[in-house]
């Protein structure tokens, strides 16, 4: 354990002091408080504008920090070769690739929780009340980039960087879209390509259930199932994902 | 008890599959090998001979296509094998953004070290590789040289009992050189067992109790140093100053004369004493400019090795 938390605490270490890292953070930053230049455009409708584009930028560059991080955290140590002396000593491979998406997590955490508390300041700041489902849109974001951050991962741990980001990407997007594309699926006529396009969705989150912005803009209640029921199934997802990419990095040669 | 070899390597194969074809490219065949605690041992070869490769599978970073490669006793596949050794990379490279004592943590911890023993060792070991304990400055920021003693320092941190060192000398300036050979010595010294690649025949030199050449992933010859030098000799080459000796003929009775410049360049055969040409020297009143036994090239030992290979698998 406390090897698989040393792995974490450097790999963290590295993520914040790391200046292309801190740049796309103060990035996402701008834009969350570029969030009262359009409530400036919106007249009545400030709240809704506010809490539509915040979540949507806090959403948007978890995600695109999740990728990003997910695929090269890796795959930048076995180019640069930095792992060899990590690898060399008696750790296993898996623990070595959980101490890292740990790392990556808390990275994420970090990010996700500055770009929350801005938001929420901004709220405060022009004179609303912060609705409690915020709290549990931006929770929901924040598990949607831990298992978009184990997608990258998991693809990244058998192809390179660019394939793995696009991939984690369209996992992202499909699984964003899957109700849509659900229905679109049911107008299919073809019954045998209807059901494998069925079996091929299945095998992807429905991410649509993470997100929990319209909720917390219109101040819509948001039943207890509608946030357990996806923390779990996201939950063993993740685990999947994880105990997949250790069983694949185990595996490979590492040159 | 019996004690296990240090390093045990039995057959191994490793290929790599290369380009879309997949073509296979070998790098190691039935290479094997025994290292005992205690040694320091040489692994000598050309760029490419699968150094490297070996290395690797040694540490656990490449698996054996065939045979098995162990570390006192454990697969070294397993992480436990991995306790017992060190490993400094070839052309080491490390985190950019931590901090000399920082990385030294880290790797420590992963060793298993508590946090307190190792920030007690920090200080002595970067004392030990000529880093300044209160070194600020991000890894990003060191130089070569610089990096390659932080590459040892991370070796030293656990003391322990196998170091396995890839060009340990590559890049550094004769100084350096100098002190990685004196660490050797001095960790062997200390009873502990020292392997390490080189494709510098002179590295191997004054440090190995043993060496072995590799040359396209096969061991062609391993034994004391001296032992594969032996019969290896040179010719001795004396230089004379000016012309005057080229035309005497006791001394071309007794060496080869050659002409060097202006000057003259004697060589007598290897294996054969030099003390009649000094004497004929003395007696015709020539100078010497200097009087040199060159060493024998890698290259040279090599050729022999191959030969005797080939005279062994010769029907
Ligand atoms: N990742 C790899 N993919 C394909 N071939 C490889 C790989 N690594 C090594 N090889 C090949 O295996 C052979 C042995 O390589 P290795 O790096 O072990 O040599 P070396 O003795 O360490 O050489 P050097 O002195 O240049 O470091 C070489 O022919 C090399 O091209
Ligand atoms: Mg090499």
């Amino acid at each position: 354990m406390s090897r698989i938390l040393t792995v974490a605490a450097s790999t963290f270490r590295e993520s914040i002091r790391n200046r292309t890292i801190l740049a796309i953070g103060l990035l996402a930053l701008a834009f969350v408080a570029s969030a009262l230049l359009l409530a400036e455009l919106a007249l009545d409708q400030r709240f809704r504008v506010i809490m539509d584009w915040g979540t949507l930028c806090v959403s948007a560059f978890g995600v695109g920090l999740a990728i990003l991080l997910g695929v090269n955290q890796v795959h930048k140590e076995v180019r640069r070769k930095t792992l060899y002396v990590v690898l060399s000593r008696p750790i296993a491979r898996w623990q070595y690739v959980v101490g890292k998406y740990l790392g990556l997590a808390l990275t994420l955490l970090c990010e996700a929780g500055a770009l929350s508390v801005a938001l929420v300041s901004l709220l405060v700041l022009d004179g609303h009340a912060v609705p409690a489902s915020l709290g549990y849109a931006l929770l929901m974001a924040f598990f949607e980039m831990l298992l978009v951050a184990a997608f990258a991962v998991f693809f990244a741990s058998f192809s390179s960087p660019y394939l793995s980001g696009l991939f984690a990407l369209g996992t992202f997007v499909i699984g964003r879209s899957l109700p849509t594309l659900h229905q679109l699926i049911e107008r299919v006529e073809w019954p045998a390509l209807k059901a494998s396009l069925k079996a091929g969705l299945a095998v992807l989150p429905d991410l649509s259930r993470f997100n929990l912005s319209t909720q917390a803009v219109h101040h819509l209640p948001i039943p207890p199932e509608a946030v357990w029921l996806p923390l779990l199934y996201g939950s063993a997802y993740l685990l999947l994902l994880l105990t997949l990419s250790a069983w694949i990095f185990s595996r490979r040669d590492l040159t | 008890m019996n004690q296990n070899p240090a390093i045990s390597i039995q057959d191994v194969e490793k290929s790599f599959r290369l380009g879309l074809l997949r073509r296979r490219h070998v790098a190691l065949q039935g290479l094997s090998l025994e290292i005992q605690p205690g040694e320091i041992f040489g692994f000598i070869g050309p760029n490419g001979a699968g150094k490297t490769t070996t290395i690797k599978i040694l540490v656990g970073l490449l698996r054996p296509d065939a045979g098995s490669a162990r570390v006192f006793g454990r697969e070294a596949s397993d992480p436990a094998a991995r306790a017992r050794l060190s490993y400094l990379p070839e052309m080491p490279d490390f985190y950019d953004y931590l901090k000399p004592a920082e990385f030294l943590m880290h790797c420590g911890r992963l060793s298993g070290m508590p946090t307190g023993r190792v920030r007690g060792r920090i200080p002595e070991v970067l004392a030990r590789v000529g880093l300044d304990p209160a070194e600020k400055r991000p890894l990003r920021k060191f130089s070569k040289g610089m990096l390659q003693r932080i590459g040892i320092a991370q070796t030293l941190l656990a003391d322990p009992d196998l170091y396995i060192f890839d060009e340990p000398m590559s890049g550094l300036d004769p100084i350096g050189r100098r002190w990685v050979k004196d660490l050797i010595l001095d960790l062997g010294r200390a009873g502990k067992t020292v392997f390490f690649s080189s494709h510098v025949l002179a590295e191997a030199e004054a440090v190995c109790t043993r060496v072995a050449f590799l040359n396209r992933g096969r061991v062609i010859g391993q034994g004391p140093l001296a032992e594969l030098l032996r019969g290896h000799q040179t010719p001795t080459e004396i230089l004379l100053r000016g012309e005057a000796a080229r035309k005497d003929p006791e001394l071309s009775a007794l060496a080869r004369i050659e002409p060097s410049g202006p000057d003259t360049l004697l060589l007598v055969a290897a294996g054969q004493d030099p003390g009649p040409a000094l004497a004929r020297i003395s007696a015709g009143g020539y100078r010497i400019l200097s009087m040199q036994q060159p060493h024998a090239t890698l290259e040279e030992v090599f050729l022999r090795a191959l030969d005797g290979e080939a005279g062994r698998s010769a029907p």
